[in-house]
Protein backbone atom coordinates (compact mmCIF):
# COMPACT_ATOMS: atom_id res chain seq x y z
CA UNK A 1 0.00 0.00 0.00
CA UNK A 2 1.27 3.68 -0.98
CA UNK A 3 -0.73 6.09 0.58
CA UNK A 4 -1.17 9.00 -1.20
CA UNK A 5 -2.41 13.09 -0.39
CA UNK A 6 -5.89 14.55 -0.49
CA UNK A 7 -6.41 17.88 -2.95
CA UNK A 8 -9.68 19.64 -2.48
CA UNK A 9 -9.60 22.25 -5.08
CA UNK A 10 -12.49 25.26 -5.42
CA UNK A 11 -15.18 22.93 -3.94
CA UNK A 12 -18.43 24.20 -3.65
CA UNK A 13 -21.46 22.48 -1.74
CA UNK A 14 -24.94 23.73 -0.81
CA UNK A 15 -27.74 20.34 0.23
CA UNK A 16 -30.54 22.51 -0.23
CA UNK A 17 -29.22 22.73 -4.22
CA UNK A 18 -26.98 20.22 -5.28
CA UNK A 19 -27.46 19.86 -8.48
CA UNK A 20 -27.33 23.80 -9.74
CA UNK A 21 -25.25 26.73 -8.84
CA UNK A 22 -25.79 28.82 -5.80
CA UNK A 23 -28.69 30.82 -6.09
CA UNK A 24 -29.36 34.25 -3.36
CA UNK A 25 -30.16 33.28 -0.13
CA UNK A 26 -29.52 30.09 0.36
CA UNK A 27 -27.09 28.35 2.68
CA UNK A 28 -23.72 27.29 1.06
CA UNK A 29 -21.26 24.81 3.40
CA UNK A 30 -18.99 24.98 1.13
CA UNK A 31 -17.67 27.93 -1.23
CA UNK A 32 -14.35 28.20 -3.43
CA UNK A 33 -12.78 25.81 -0.21
CA UNK A 34 -9.28 24.53 -0.96
CA UNK A 35 -7.53 21.86 1.72
CA UNK A 36 -4.16 19.67 1.16
CA UNK A 37 -4.37 16.49 3.31
CA UNK A 38 -0.86 15.08 3.52
CA UNK A 39 0.18 11.88 2.80
CA UNK A 40 1.12 9.12 5.36
CA UNK A 41 -0.03 11.53 8.21
CA UNK A 42 -2.94 12.03 10.44
CA UNK A 43 -4.97 15.16 9.96
CA UNK A 44 -7.34 16.45 11.81
CA UNK A 45 -10.26 18.78 11.26
CA UNK A 46 -11.57 20.61 13.86
CA UNK A 47 -14.53 22.82 14.41
CA UNK A 48 -17.92 22.84 16.20
CA UNK A 49 -20.64 20.87 15.69
CA UNK A 50 -22.77 21.75 12.76
CA UNK A 51 -19.57 23.49 10.60
CA UNK A 52 -19.58 21.37 7.85
CA UNK A 53 -17.07 18.91 9.23
CA UNK A 54 -19.30 14.76 8.48
CA UNK A 55 -20.18 16.55 5.07
CA UNK A 56 -16.19 17.82 4.02
CA UNK A 57 -15.67 14.03 4.80
CA UNK A 58 -18.70 13.00 2.88
CA UNK A 59 -17.27 14.80 -0.48
CA UNK A 60 -13.85 13.29 -0.02
CA UNK A 61 -14.88 9.96 0.27
CA UNK A 62 -17.96 10.29 -2.62
CA UNK A 63 -21.13 10.08 -1.10
CA UNK A 64 -21.72 13.96 -1.64
CA UNK A 65 -20.81 15.36 -5.11
CA UNK A 66 -20.01 18.96 -5.12
CA UNK A 67 -21.70 20.61 -7.57
CA UNK A 68 -18.18 22.62 -8.39
CA UNK A 69 -14.34 21.79 -7.64
CA UNK A 70 -12.47 18.82 -7.81
CA UNK A 71 -11.06 16.31 -5.20
CA UNK A 72 -8.44 14.59 -6.07
CA UNK A 73 -6.53 11.63 -4.40
CA UNK A 74 -3.63 10.50 -5.32
CA UNK A 75 -2.61 6.90 -5.32
CA UNK A 76 -6.42 5.78 -3.59
CA UNK A 77 -8.32 2.47 -4.99
CA UNK A 78 -10.08 2.35 -1.72
CA UNK A 79 -11.40 4.59 1.31
CA UNK A 80 -11.88 3.44 4.74
CA UNK A 81 -14.47 4.72 7.29
CA UNK A 82 -15.03 4.89 10.94
CA UNK A 83 -18.10 6.10 11.90
CA UNK A 84 -19.06 7.21 15.24
CA UNK A 85 -21.12 4.74 16.03
CA UNK A 86 -19.84 1.45 15.46
CA UNK A 87 -22.46 0.40 12.40
CA UNK A 88 -21.91 -3.34 13.05
CA UNK A 89 -24.45 -6.17 11.63
CA UNK A 90 -26.09 -7.37 14.60
CA UNK A 91 -27.00 -10.61 13.24
CA UNK A 92 -23.39 -11.44 12.08
CA UNK A 93 -20.55 -12.18 15.03
CA UNK A 94 -17.80 -9.94 15.14
CA UNK A 95 -15.34 -11.71 12.20
CA UNK A 96 -18.39 -12.28 10.00
CA UNK A 97 -18.39 -8.38 10.68
CA UNK A 98 -14.84 -7.80 9.40
CA UNK A 99 -15.32 -10.48 6.88
CA UNK A 100 -18.10 -9.12 4.82
CA UNK A 101 -16.34 -5.74 3.71
CA UNK A 102 -13.20 -7.94 2.55
CA UNK A 103 -15.37 -9.87 0.30
CA UNK A 104 -14.40 -7.97 -2.86
CA UNK A 105 -11.24 -7.98 -2.69
CA UNK A 106 -9.58 -11.13 -0.86
CA UNK A 107 -9.83 -15.25 -0.57
CA UNK A 108 -11.92 -16.69 2.00
CA UNK A 109 -8.79 -17.70 3.27
CA UNK A 110 -7.14 -14.28 3.36
CA UNK A 111 -9.99 -13.09 4.82
CA UNK A 112 -9.99 -15.30 7.31
CA UNK A 113 -6.14 -14.85 8.49
CA UNK A 114 -6.81 -10.60 7.77
CA UNK A 115 -9.87 -10.57 10.31
CA UNK A 116 -8.07 -12.45 12.93
CA UNK A 117 -4.55 -10.49 12.60
CA UNK A 118 -6.65 -7.51 13.44
CA UNK A 119 -8.99 -9.18 16.23
CA UNK A 120 -5.41 -9.86 17.53
CA UNK A 121 -4.40 -6.91 17.46
CA UNK A 122 -7.05 -4.76 19.23
CA UNK A 123 -7.39 -7.87 21.89
CA UNK A 124 -10.12 -9.12 20.92
CA UNK A 125 -8.97 -12.91 19.13
CA UNK A 126 -10.97 -14.67 21.93
CA UNK A 127 -14.13 -13.12 20.94
CA UNK A 128 -14.19 -13.53 17.20
CA UNK A 129 -17.29 -15.52 17.59
CA UNK A 130 -19.42 -12.86 19.57
CA UNK A 131 -21.99 -11.31 18.46
CA UNK A 132 -22.28 -7.66 18.73
CA UNK A 133 -24.91 -7.59 21.46
CA UNK A 134 -22.64 -9.70 23.87
CA UNK A 135 -20.05 -6.52 23.52
CA UNK A 136 -19.72 -3.81 25.74
CA UNK A 137 -19.79 -0.26 23.60
CA UNK A 138 -16.12 0.23 23.98
CA UNK A 139 -15.52 -3.31 22.47
CA UNK A 140 -17.87 -2.77 19.53
CA UNK A 141 -16.16 0.32 18.40
CA UNK A 142 -12.50 -1.70 18.70
CA UNK A 143 -14.04 -3.95 16.41
CA UNK A 144 -15.08 -1.05 14.05
CA UNK A 145 -11.83 0.20 14.51
CA UNK A 146 -9.99 -3.02 13.11
CA UNK A 147 -12.55 -3.29 10.24
CA UNK A 148 -11.34 0.15 9.39
CA UNK A 149 -7.86 -0.99 9.26
CA UNK A 150 -8.67 -4.64 8.06
CA UNK A 151 -10.15 -3.08 4.41
CA UNK A 152 -7.29 -2.98 2.11
CA UNK A 153 -7.62 0.98 1.71
CA UNK A 154 -5.13 3.60 1.25
CA UNK A 155 -6.52 6.73 2.92
CA UNK A 156 -9.07 6.46 6.06
CA UNK A 157 -11.99 8.47 7.05
CA UNK A 158 -13.35 9.19 10.53
CA UNK A 159 -16.10 11.37 11.49
CA UNK A 160 -15.96 11.98 15.04
CA UNK A 161 -15.65 7.70 16.60
CA UNK A 162 -14.78 8.40 20.06
CA UNK A 163 -17.50 11.20 20.24
CA UNK A 164 -19.90 8.91 22.85
CA UNK A 165 -17.61 7.08 24.68
CA UNK A 166 -16.08 7.98 28.73
CA UNK A 167 -12.99 9.75 29.03
CA UNK A 168 -11.23 6.56 30.11
CA UNK A 169 -12.50 4.36 26.81
CA UNK A 170 -12.26 7.47 25.01
CA UNK A 171 -8.35 7.31 25.67
CA UNK A 172 -7.53 3.67 25.47
CA UNK A 173 -9.33 3.80 22.07
CA UNK A 174 -7.36 6.53 20.81
CA UNK A 175 -4.18 4.97 22.09
CA UNK A 176 -5.50 1.97 20.02
CA UNK A 177 -5.74 3.87 16.74
CA UNK A 178 -1.58 5.28 17.40
CA UNK A 179 -0.84 1.55 17.37
CA UNK A 180 -2.41 0.25 14.78
CA UNK A 181 -1.66 3.46 12.94
CA UNK A 182 1.56 3.31 13.34
CA UNK A 183 2.03 -0.28 11.06
CA UNK A 184 1.55 1.54 8.19
CA UNK A 185 1.16 5.06 8.59
CA UNK A 186 -2.09 5.40 6.00
CA UNK A 187 -3.25 8.80 5.10
CA UNK A 188 -5.68 9.32 8.00
CA UNK A 189 -8.63 12.56 8.06
CA UNK A 190 -10.13 12.89 11.34
CA UNK A 191 -12.82 15.07 12.18
CA UNK A 192 -13.59 16.12 15.60
CA UNK A 193 -15.02 18.97 18.26
CA UNK A 194 -12.43 17.80 21.24
CA UNK A 195 -9.18 19.46 21.30
CA UNK A 196 -7.62 16.89 23.61
CA UNK A 197 -8.25 14.05 21.00
CA UNK A 198 -6.83 16.53 18.22
CA UNK A 199 -3.97 17.27 19.73
CA UNK A 200 -3.44 13.63 20.59
CA UNK A 201 -3.95 12.26 17.44
CA UNK A 202 -3.24 14.74 14.53
CA UNK A 203 0.23 15.17 13.14
CA UNK A 204 -1.78 18.28 11.03
CA UNK A 205 -4.43 20.21 12.61
CA UNK A 206 -6.84 22.55 10.54
CA UNK A 207 -9.12 24.80 12.49
CA UNK A 208 -12.95 24.89 10.34
CA UNK A 209 -14.71 28.50 11.30
CA UNK A 210 -17.82 28.11 12.95
CA UNK A 211 -20.09 30.06 10.17
CA UNK A 212 -21.18 28.98 6.24
CA UNK A 213 -19.83 29.22 4.18
CA UNK A 214 -16.94 27.30 5.92
CA UNK A 215 -13.35 28.27 5.66
CA UNK A 216 -10.04 26.94 7.28
CA UNK A 217 -9.19 30.01 10.11
CA UNK A 218 -5.84 28.07 10.70
CA UNK A 219 -3.25 25.55 10.25
CA UNK A 220 -1.30 23.75 12.53
CA UNK A 221 1.46 21.28 12.09
CA UNK A 222 1.49 19.11 16.09
CA UNK A 223 5.26 20.24 17.02
CA UNK A 224 5.21 17.28 19.58
CA UNK A 225 6.27 13.82 18.41
CA UNK A 226 3.50 11.11 18.32
CA UNK A 227 5.34 9.38 20.85
CA UNK A 228 5.45 11.86 23.31
CA UNK A 229 2.10 13.20 23.49
CA UNK A 230 0.24 13.21 26.61
CA UNK A 231 -2.02 15.86 28.53
CA UNK A 232 1.00 17.30 30.41
CA UNK A 233 3.47 18.20 27.66
CA UNK A 234 4.17 21.75 27.87
CA UNK A 235 3.95 21.84 23.82
CA UNK A 236 0.69 20.06 23.89
CA UNK A 237 -1.00 22.31 26.79
CA UNK A 238 0.80 25.36 24.25
CA UNK A 239 -1.12 23.86 21.54
CA UNK A 240 -4.49 23.58 23.32
CA UNK A 241 -4.67 27.10 24.99
CA UNK A 242 -4.75 28.44 21.28
CA UNK A 243 -6.91 26.03 19.73
CA UNK A 244 -9.24 26.63 22.41
CA UNK A 245 -8.94 30.50 21.82
CA UNK A 246 -9.49 30.13 17.71
CA UNK A 247 -12.50 27.88 18.76
CA UNK A 248 -14.45 30.10 21.18
CA UNK A 249 -13.53 33.04 19.31
CA UNK B 1 -15.88 -10.18 29.94
CA UNK B 2 -16.89 -13.44 28.65
CA UNK B 3 -17.88 -14.77 32.67
CA UNK B 4 -19.29 -11.28 33.01
CA UNK B 5 -21.90 -11.75 30.12
CA UNK B 6 -22.64 -15.39 30.82
CA UNK B 7 -22.97 -14.49 34.89
CA UNK B 8 -25.99 -11.93 33.68
CA UNK B 9 -27.74 -13.82 31.20
CA UNK B 10 -28.20 -16.63 34.37
CA UNK B 11 -29.12 -14.12 36.42
CA UNK B 12 -31.69 -12.79 33.94
CA UNK B 13 -32.40 -16.78 33.26
CA UNK B 14 -32.84 -17.92 36.58
CA UNK B 15 -36.41 -15.93 36.79
CA UNK B 16 -37.62 -17.34 33.28
CA UNK B 17 -38.65 -20.77 33.49
CA UNK B 18 -40.34 -19.47 37.19
CA UNK B 19 -42.28 -16.93 35.23
CA UNK B 20 -42.98 -19.74 32.29
CA UNK B 21 -44.20 -22.47 34.93
CA UNK B 22 -46.90 -19.95 36.23
CA UNK B 23 -47.71 -19.09 32.88
CA UNK B 24 -48.10 -22.39 31.99
CA UNK B 25 -50.47 -23.65 35.10
CA UNK B 26 -52.64 -20.40 34.77
CA UNK B 27 -52.94 -22.13 31.16
CA UNK B 28 -53.66 -25.32 32.49
CA UNK B 29 -56.18 -23.99 35.25
CA UNK B 30 -58.08 -22.08 32.72
CA UNK B 31 -58.77 -25.11 30.55
CA UNK B 32 -59.98 -27.31 33.25
CA UNK B 33 -62.41 -24.69 33.81
CA UNK B 34 -63.07 -24.28 30.59
CA UNK B 35 -63.63 -28.18 29.89
CA UNK B 36 -65.88 -28.28 33.07
CA UNK B 37 -67.89 -25.40 32.73
CA UNK B 38 -68.83 -27.50 28.94
CA UNK B 39 -69.63 -30.54 30.41
CA UNK B 40 -71.59 -28.51 32.84
CA UNK B 41 -73.76 -26.90 29.92
CA UNK B 42 -73.81 -29.73 27.87
CA UNK B 43 -75.36 -31.85 31.18
CA UNK B 44 -77.86 -29.04 31.77
CA UNK B 45 -79.21 -28.63 27.83
CA UNK B 46 -79.31 -32.53 27.85
CA UNK B 47 -79.04 -32.90 23.79
CA UNK B 48 -76.18 -34.33 22.16
CA UNK B 49 -77.12 -32.82 19.20
CA UNK B 50 -76.56 -28.72 20.07
CA UNK B 51 -73.84 -29.67 22.77
CA UNK B 52 -72.23 -32.71 23.22
CA UNK B 53 -70.21 -33.25 25.84
CA UNK B 54 -66.78 -33.07 25.95
CA UNK B 55 -65.94 -36.59 26.95
CA UNK B 56 -67.84 -37.61 23.33
CA UNK B 57 -66.30 -35.41 21.59
CA UNK B 58 -62.59 -37.05 22.94
CA UNK B 59 -64.12 -40.39 21.89
CA UNK B 60 -65.25 -39.12 18.14
CA UNK B 61 -61.65 -38.31 18.04
CA UNK B 62 -60.08 -41.18 18.97
CA UNK B 63 -62.67 -43.34 16.97
CA UNK B 64 -62.10 -41.00 13.53
CA UNK B 65 -58.23 -41.23 13.76
CA UNK B 66 -58.37 -44.79 13.83
CA UNK B 67 -59.81 -44.73 10.55
CA UNK B 68 -57.14 -44.77 7.33
CA UNK B 69 -59.27 -42.10 5.01
CA UNK B 70 -58.94 -39.31 8.51
CA UNK B 71 -54.49 -39.54 7.88
CA UNK B 72 -55.24 -39.15 3.95
CA UNK B 73 -57.82 -36.39 4.87
CA UNK B 74 -55.22 -34.20 7.13
CA UNK B 75 -52.89 -34.88 4.51
CA UNK B 76 -54.48 -33.38 1.74
CA UNK B 77 -55.38 -30.29 3.89
CA UNK B 78 -52.29 -30.11 4.93
CA UNK B 79 -50.87 -29.98 1.31
CA UNK B 80 -53.32 -27.54 0.24
CA UNK B 81 -52.44 -25.31 2.91
CA UNK B 82 -48.57 -26.07 2.56
CA UNK B 83 -49.22 -24.95 -1.37
CA UNK B 84 -51.36 -21.58 -0.61
CA UNK B 85 -48.76 -20.68 2.08
CA UNK B 86 -45.69 -20.74 0.13
CA UNK B 87 -47.50 -19.74 -3.09
CA UNK B 88 -48.80 -16.65 -1.46
CA UNK B 89 -45.49 -16.62 0.88
CA UNK B 90 -43.39 -15.91 -2.44
CA UNK B 91 -45.53 -13.73 -4.26
CA UNK B 92 -46.20 -11.52 -1.21
CA UNK B 93 -42.22 -11.33 -0.17
CA UNK B 94 -41.90 -10.20 -3.72
CA UNK B 95 -44.34 -7.37 -3.87
CA UNK B 96 -43.74 -6.68 -0.10
CA UNK B 97 -39.85 -5.83 -1.11
CA UNK B 98 -40.60 -3.93 -4.51
CA UNK B 99 -43.30 -2.01 -2.21
CA UNK B 100 -41.03 -1.23 0.30
CA UNK B 101 -38.05 0.06 -2.48
CA UNK B 102 -40.48 2.29 -4.07
CA UNK B 103 -43.12 4.76 -3.19
CA UNK B 104 -44.50 4.44 -6.73
CA UNK B 105 -45.08 0.83 -6.88
CA UNK B 106 -46.46 0.99 -2.88
CA UNK B 107 -48.80 3.70 -4.36
CA UNK B 108 -50.08 1.79 -7.24
CA UNK B 109 -50.41 -1.90 -5.64
CA UNK B 110 -51.95 -0.37 -2.34
CA UNK B 111 -55.66 -0.13 -3.71
CA UNK B 112 -55.68 -4.04 -4.88
CA UNK B 113 -54.10 -5.11 -1.55
CA UNK B 114 -56.74 -3.02 0.10
CA UNK B 115 -59.48 -5.04 -1.50
CA UNK B 116 -57.99 -8.07 -1.19
CA UNK B 117 -57.87 -7.53 2.59
CA UNK B 118 -61.57 -6.53 3.15
CA UNK B 119 -63.03 -9.08 0.36
CA UNK B 120 -65.31 -11.44 2.86
CA UNK B 121 -63.76 -15.03 2.90
CA UNK B 122 -67.04 -16.27 1.73
CA UNK B 123 -67.47 -14.34 -1.40
CA UNK B 124 -63.23 -15.10 -2.63
CA UNK B 125 -64.94 -18.93 -1.99
CA UNK B 126 -67.94 -18.74 -3.22
CA UNK B 127 -66.13 -17.02 -7.19
CA UNK B 128 -63.33 -19.43 -6.58
CA UNK B 129 -65.62 -22.40 -7.09
CA UNK B 130 -67.18 -20.74 -10.36
CA UNK B 131 -63.14 -20.13 -11.55
CA UNK B 132 -61.72 -23.39 -10.71
CA UNK B 133 -61.30 -26.85 -9.60
CA UNK B 134 -62.70 -27.95 -5.87
CA UNK B 135 -59.33 -29.08 -5.32
CA UNK B 136 -57.64 -25.58 -6.56
CA UNK B 137 -60.34 -23.52 -4.26
CA UNK B 138 -58.68 -23.67 -1.10
CA UNK B 139 -55.10 -23.41 -2.29
CA UNK B 140 -56.80 -20.12 -4.15
CA UNK B 141 -58.51 -18.88 -0.70
CA UNK B 142 -55.38 -19.64 1.28
CA UNK B 143 -53.09 -17.57 -1.09
CA UNK B 144 -55.56 -14.54 -1.76
CA UNK B 145 -56.21 -14.36 2.10
CA UNK B 146 -52.31 -14.44 3.83
CA UNK B 147 -50.75 -12.16 0.80
CA UNK B 148 -51.92 -8.78 2.11
CA UNK B 149 -50.52 -9.85 5.49
CA UNK B 150 -47.01 -11.07 3.98
CA UNK B 151 -46.51 -7.94 1.67
CA UNK B 152 -47.48 -5.40 4.31
CA UNK B 153 -45.25 -7.04 6.70
CA UNK B 154 -41.93 -7.31 4.14
CA UNK B 155 -43.04 -3.93 2.74
CA UNK B 156 -43.14 -2.13 6.75
CA UNK B 157 -39.57 -4.24 6.94
CA UNK B 158 -37.85 -2.79 4.07
CA UNK B 159 -38.65 0.92 5.28
CA UNK B 160 -37.43 -0.12 8.61
CA UNK B 161 -33.95 -1.18 7.18
CA UNK B 162 -32.13 0.98 9.54
CA UNK B 163 -29.93 3.57 6.84
CA UNK B 164 -26.79 3.51 8.97
CA UNK B 165 -25.61 0.04 7.99
CA UNK B 166 -27.07 0.91 4.54
CA UNK B 167 -24.52 4.01 4.39
CA UNK B 168 -21.86 1.35 5.85
CA UNK B 169 -22.21 -0.83 3.32
CA UNK B 170 -21.72 1.75 0.72
CA UNK B 171 -18.59 3.19 2.60
CA UNK B 172 -17.09 -0.14 2.33
CA UNK B 173 -18.19 -0.28 -1.86
CA UNK B 174 -20.48 -3.95 -0.94
CA UNK B 175 -22.05 -4.86 -3.63
CA UNK B 176 -25.76 -4.60 -4.30
CA UNK B 177 -26.21 -8.19 -3.97
CA UNK B 178 -24.20 -8.17 -0.66
CA UNK B 179 -26.27 -5.41 0.64
CA UNK B 180 -29.51 -7.09 -0.18
CA UNK B 181 -28.81 -10.78 1.13
CA UNK B 182 -26.25 -9.24 4.32
CA UNK B 183 -28.29 -6.64 5.30
CA UNK B 184 -31.47 -5.89 3.56
CA UNK B 185 -32.79 -9.39 3.97
CA UNK B 186 -31.52 -10.28 7.79
CA UNK B 187 -32.66 -7.00 8.80
CA UNK B 188 -36.38 -7.95 7.83
CA UNK B 189 -36.66 -11.33 9.36
CA UNK B 190 -38.24 -10.45 12.57
CA UNK B 191 -41.20 -8.76 10.13
CA UNK B 192 -41.96 -11.60 7.83
CA UNK B 193 -41.47 -14.04 10.85
CA UNK B 194 -44.10 -11.72 12.47
CA UNK B 195 -46.15 -11.74 9.04
CA UNK B 196 -45.82 -15.83 9.25
CA UNK B 197 -46.93 -15.92 12.45
CA UNK B 198 -50.32 -14.24 11.81
CA UNK B 199 -50.76 -15.78 8.49
CA UNK B 200 -50.51 -19.32 9.36
CA UNK B 201 -53.58 -19.29 11.71
CA UNK B 202 -55.36 -17.28 8.53
CA UNK B 203 -54.09 -20.12 6.32
CA UNK B 204 -55.74 -23.03 7.79
CA UNK B 205 -58.87 -21.34 9.14
CA UNK B 206 -59.30 -20.11 5.03
CA UNK B 207 -58.41 -23.59 3.35
CA UNK B 208 -60.29 -25.53 6.03
CA UNK B 209 -63.60 -22.60 5.52
CA UNK B 210 -62.86 -23.17 1.63
CA UNK B 211 -62.99 -26.98 2.11
CA UNK B 212 -66.35 -26.72 4.11
CA UNK B 213 -67.85 -25.19 0.58
CA UNK B 214 -66.08 -26.64 -2.47
CA UNK B 215 -66.19 -30.45 -1.19
CA UNK B 216 -62.77 -31.77 -2.86
CA UNK B 217 -62.35 -35.36 -2.29
CA UNK B 218 -61.12 -36.25 1.58
CA UNK B 219 -60.22 -33.22 3.59
CA UNK B 220 -61.11 -31.95 7.06
CA UNK B 221 -63.60 -29.14 5.91
CA UNK B 222 -65.26 -32.12 4.07
CA UNK B 223 -65.32 -34.14 7.25
CA UNK B 224 -66.74 -31.47 9.36
CA UNK B 225 -69.51 -30.42 6.20
CA UNK B 226 -70.44 -34.25 5.81
CA UNK B 227 -70.71 -34.54 9.96
CA UNK B 228 -72.73 -31.48 9.96
CA UNK B 229 -75.13 -32.80 7.43
CA UNK B 230 -75.41 -36.44 9.55
CA UNK B 231 -76.29 -33.94 12.60
CA UNK B 232 -72.96 -35.45 13.80
CA UNK B 233 -72.00 -32.43 16.37
CA UNK B 234 -69.65 -34.49 18.03
CA UNK B 235 -67.79 -35.08 14.83
CA UNK B 236 -67.65 -31.67 13.74
CA UNK B 237 -66.27 -31.03 17.19
CA UNK B 238 -63.83 -33.71 16.67
CA UNK B 239 -62.41 -32.31 13.36
CA UNK B 240 -62.68 -29.00 14.50
CA UNK B 241 -59.99 -29.66 17.76
CA UNK B 242 -57.85 -31.77 15.12
CA UNK B 243 -57.94 -28.05 13.18
CA UNK B 244 -56.65 -26.73 15.87
CA UNK B 245 -54.17 -28.98 17.27
CA UNK B 246 -52.97 -28.83 13.00
CA UNK B 247 -53.02 -24.89 13.47
CA UNK B 248 -51.34 -24.70 16.54
CA UNK B 249 -48.60 -27.59 16.00
CA UNK B 250 -47.39 -24.85 13.06
CA UNK B 251 -47.71 -22.21 15.61
CA UNK B 252 -45.46 -23.75 17.80
CA UNK B 253 -42.95 -24.48 15.11
CA UNK B 254 -42.87 -20.97 14.16
CA UNK B 255 -42.40 -19.82 17.44
CA UNK B 256 -39.25 -22.03 18.10
CA UNK B 257 -38.02 -20.54 15.12
CA UNK B 258 -38.75 -16.98 16.71
CA UNK B 259 -37.06 -17.69 19.68
CA UNK B 260 -34.00 -19.64 19.01
CA UNK B 261 -31.23 -19.06 20.75
CA UNK B 262 -29.32 -17.86 17.79
CA UNK B 263 -32.08 -15.28 16.80
CA UNK B 264 -32.25 -13.70 19.91
CA UNK B 265 -28.07 -13.02 19.83
CA UNK B 266 -28.13 -11.63 16.70
CA UNK B 267 -30.96 -9.37 17.46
Amino acid sequence: MNPGGIKLNDICFSYSNPNNSIKDGEMVIFKDFNLKITASKVSVILGPSGCGKSTLLNIIHGILTPYSGTVEKENCNAISYLFQEPRLLPWKTVSQNIELILKKHYRKKERQKITEHYLKLIGLGDFSDFYPSELSGGMRQRVAIARAFAYPAEIILMDEPFQALDPGLKLNLTKLFSTLWIKDNRTSLFVTHDIAEAIFLGDEIFVLSSKFPSIIIDHTINPVPRNNRHPKNPESLKLETRLYSLLTN
Amino acid sequence: MKGFTSTNKRLVGSKLPARLCNRKLIGLLSTIILLILWKVISIKIDAAIILPAPEDVILRLVKITQNRKFWLAVGNTTTRTLYGFILSFSAGFITGIACGNSSRINAALSPFISVIRTIPVMSVILIAMIWFKTDIVPVFVCFLMIFPIITANVSQGIREVDRSLIEMASAFKLSKYNILFHITIPSIIPFVLAGVKAAVGVAWKSVIAAEVLSQPVKAIGTGIQFSQMNLETSEVMAWTVIAIILSRISEFIIELVINSRKWRLSN
